[in-house]
């Protein structure tokens, strides 16, 4: 078989898909999926960081929010006086909606629209753009989508080889479909935090974040492309119907095999490890400075024994086993040698000699290491309303057909002229009427609210 | 059963979880994934627990797991004629996958620019632990390592306490779950194009990218992100309960009532609670007013009726639970797979429902299983890997030899 004869050659295309673009692409949209269009419904984190990585590789991103229910993550239209997300300089400014930090890292390089799809017109054009899309994704849970008229089949009507994804917490069908589910509740229920505590603590710990939205996120990009390439291949669509609760015991998956081969139940341990000793955290000179380091081989075992200049406890503990006994006292060696340094100080040196040590970063560090500064994996994006400021890259490159973050987050409604101007080539009559009719917004309706009552109290 | 990668070809030749992990998932999906391994076998594979008790290169739980569906060969790649085998190999992918440091394999012959020349359409993926180039490249690392550098740890545990990894393995895990939408991103391009490319894949920034909430507080507030243990707030986190630990998670503060009225707890309706920010004021009086009740509740029963009032409750789950859940039963999220050597196990398939199914679960391969068959594809009839053989070009023991007995 020679790659160009293949079935994913240009031979084979069911689908009749070509490469090229079937819409206008914006200044510096380039990556492999500049041919894709997903029509994203989705809110929050899970489902807009499947769609941030498509639109990271180029895919049109097309997001529908509504002025009743904005995505919450951009915060509430009305801060409360100690603002709960982070803001832009942490001013929440005039349109604290358009300035949360968290909503505009996971949202960059997406047109956004404001439209309501519960009216007749805004159905209308809801329906128009699902007939040009390759994919639908939406993560309202509980069937609440297909409840606004929205579902597989309704979408498959119009646009036959539709994927349509949905991404429930535990999946469409059976006893838990109605479920709602948290990321902070789906990394339990995954299984990873059942692995996570302070060595002999009576809990388990949470993670610092919610990992089971941005698990669920990576998985669903993957089974779309998935999908895509069914498609294809076959000319078919498909209906994906997703459980996060799945994807995060995916990524805990041996330990459903190690429960069947040894009847015991995973547990935490710490910063200690199965199979490598030492590991843990150690102490650093500054505050809340620390350095991390597990033991894999002997090698490493030397090299850290060198460079903490206790070369003697090499031979004494040359086994794993012998280092898990004397776990603690080697613990007490490596922080006597890193409470006298600097946490980059130590891991520097600990490199040096094999060691696979690091330093447990803290933000700061993290976005302005120096490694990912020489990967240029921090780019900068100027935001209409929140300023120019830096966003995490992409976690591939691609040489030939790199992605880019090449657009900040859209405000609310920040793209409804383009889209319907120069994706669904409506003309500036029918975009006014649709204006007129109350179907397409910029201002969260509590704002909106709020200017009308001030209008009558004024007496206007 | 035909699967939408049936007919795209994988070298494997990457090593422990990140990798395996991706090809698990071409695998899965049809593709024909040839883990090539060195002799002794991916050290994966010396990882326990094992099946049966005993070491084994067949029977590690991270192997099973990770290498399901999968052809292996081994290939001493320090031998010409392992080196040559590779080449034939290497014409007949669409797909490479290497997690070796960066240049290692340039070294061998088998570096980008040189598989380039003998086969231009190959997407050649890289998973390492800090990329291909920068300060860090040539790093060693662990787990523990990406828990540290990509800012995990420093938000993990409490803030009088030293940071604490999480358990298993998601930064490798995450590694190769977004090489594998990378890759087939690169496959979906190269059927318009027929042209690959050099994909890499960095764990440390896969890692980093799983945190970019914190990032903006960061980059948006120039603050810190804190180290806060089990939770800032009441009824947002861990809590015990009769038989483990359960999620308490209050949702938006319209069901907080829900909570009242699931805990049998009055008291907690009081408006007091009600005020913003009040659940992380007076979060020690929540607490005694919601541990009562969970302490005499199951962990299962509680997530029911929680759930049943439309709270967003969960509950610290492990292997035995999964297999207890009617959702997970109903979903048919386990697979029973036989193995000659482990036996039959119930194995994790994958996340999602497709209308036309697309996945199979299958079982990992012994130790250069199909080396012969492979072998022979490529044109060696039975002298030729004879001679092969004799070279060393396959390793001292195509069927494995023992492991070193690390593991619990």
């Amino acid at each position: 078989m020679t790659s160009s004869s293949n079935s994913n050659g240009t031979s084979g295309r069911a689908d009749g898909s070509t490469g090229e673009p079937r819409v206008p692409l914006r200044n510096g949209q380039q990556g492999p999926l500049k041919d894709v269009i997903v029509l994203d419904c989705s809110m929050v984190w899970a489902g807009p960081y499947c769609t941030k990585l498509l639109g990271d590789m180029g895919a049109t991103i097309i997001k529908i929010e509504a002025n009743r229910q904005l995505d919450s993550i951009r915060g509430p239209a009305i801060p409360p006086p100690i603002p709960l997300s982070h803001y832009a300089n942490d001013d929440p400014g005039e349109d604290p909606w358009n300035r949360s930090g968290y909503f505009n890292k996971t949202n960059r390089n997406k047109l956004g629209m404001c439209m309501n799809i519960l009216m007749p017109e805004g159905r209308e054009v809801f329906m128009e753009l699902a007939k040009i899309a390759d994919v639908v994704i939406e993560n309202f849970g509980g069937g609440v989508f297909e409840r606004m008229g929205y579902g597989y089949d309704v979408i498959k009507a119009v646009n036959d080889d539709i994927v349509y994804v949905s991404m429930p917490p535990s999946g469409n069908g059976g006893p838990e479909a109605r479920y709602v589910g948290y990321g902070v509740a789906i990394e339990q229920l995954g299984g990873i935090v059942a692995r996570t505590g302070y060595l002999r603590d009576g809990m388990p710990m949470k993670s610092g974040i919610n990992y089971g939205d941005p698990i669920a996120g990576i998985h669903t990009a993957g089974y779309i492309m998935t999908a895509l390439l069914h498609r294809r291949k076959t000319g078919r669509g498909q209906y994906v119907d997703l459980s996060q609760r799945e994807c995060s015991i995916n990524w805990t998956g041996e330990s459903v095999l190690e429960y069947q081969i040894t009847g015991e139940e995973p547990t935490w341990i710490g910063n200690r490890d199965h199979y490598m000793a030492p590991s843990g955290a150690y102490r650093c000179q500054g505050e809340d400075a620390w350095v991390a380091l597990a033991v894999g081989s002997d090698a490493e075992w030397s090299g850290l024994c060198e460079a903490i200049g206790r070369p003697e406890l090499r031979g004494q503990y040359a086994t794993l086993e012998a280092r898990k006994a004397a776990h603690a006292e080697i613990d007490l060696a490596i922080s006597e040698w890193t409470k006298g340094r600097g946490a980059d100080d130590a891991m520097t040196v600990l490199q040096q000699h094999g060691v696979a040590a690091g330093v447990s970063a803290d933000s700061r560090r993290v976005v302005e290491d120096p490694h990912l500064k020489a990967r240029s994996f921090y780019p900068e994006v100027d935001h209409i309303s929140a300023g120019r400021h830096r966003l995490v890259g992409p976690a591939w490159n691609m040489d030939r057909t790199p992605g880019a973050v090449y657009a900040a987050a859209p405000a609310l409604g920040q793209h409804n002229d383009f889209v319907l101007r120069e994706i669904l080539g409506k003309s500036e009559a029918e975009v006014q009427a649709l204006r007129d009719a109350g179907v397409l917004e910029t201002t969260p309706a509590e704002i909106l609210a709020q200017q009308e009552a001030a209008k009558a109290a004024s007496g206007d | 059963m035909e699967g939408p990668l049936t007919g795209v070809r994988v070298l494997d030749l990457s090593e422990y979880i990140a990798g395996p992990y991706c090809t698990r998932f071409l695998a899965g999906f049809g593709a024909d994934v040839i883990k090539v391994e060195r002799p002794e076998g991916d050290p994966i594979r010396r990882w326990g627990p094992f099946a049966g008790g005993e070491p084994n290169v067949e029977t590690g739980a991270l192997h099973l797991y990770l290498d399901q569906g999968k052809r292996s060969v081994t290939l001493d790649l320090e031998t010409e004629d392992g080196r040559a085998l590779l080449r034939e190999l290497v014409a007949t992918a669409d797909i490479l996958v290497e997690s070796g440091r960066p240049g290692a394999l340039h070294e061998i012959g088998f570096g980008y620019e040189d598989v380039r020349e003998m086969n231009p359409a190959i997407v050649y993926t890289s998973i390492t632990p800090f990329g291909q180039d920068g300060p860090y490249s040539q790093f060693n690392a662990w787990e523990i390592t990406f828990y540290a550098l990509s800012g995990h740890m420093q938000i993990t545990g409490e803030s009088d306490r030293e940071p604490l990894k999480n358990g298993g393995y998601l930064g490798q895990y995450g590694a190769g779950q977004n090489a594998y939408m990378a890759v087939l991103a690169a496959l979906w391009e190269r059927g318009f194009s027929d042209e690959g490319q050099h994909i890499d894949v960095s764990m440390h920034e896969c890692a980093v990218s799983l945190l970019e909430m914190t990032d903006m507080t960061y980059i948006y507030g120039n603050q810190i992100h804190p180290r806060t243990g089990n939770g800032a707030r009441a009824a947002w986190g861990i809590y015990p309960c009769a038989d483990g630990f359960v999620g308490v998670v209050s949702g938006p503060l319209r069901r907080w009532m829900n909570i009242s009225t699931l805990m049998e707890q009055p008291v907690l309706a009081d408006e007091r609670y009600l005020r913003t920010g009040a659940q992380s004021e007076l979060r020690d009086e929540i607490d005694a007013l919601m541990l009562p009740w969970l302490i005499e509740h199951n962990k299962e029963e509680i997530y029911q009726q929680a759930q049943a009032l439309g709270l967003p409750f969960g509950y610290v789950s492990t292997p035995s639970d999964y297999f207890k859940n009617e959702q997970l039963e109903y979903r048919g999220y386990f697979h029973e797979v036989d193995h000659p050597v482990a036996g039959t196990m119930r194995y994790p398939s994958m996340a999602a429902h497709f209308t036309d199914g697309l996945w199979e679960s299958l079982r990992a391969p012994l130790l250069g299983e199909h080396t012969v068959e492979v072998l022979e594809s490529l044109g060696h009839d039975a002298q030729s890997r004879a001679d092969l053989a004799a070279a060393g070009a396959l390793g001292a023991h195509p069927h494995g030899g023992v492991t070193n007995g690390a593991g619990r």
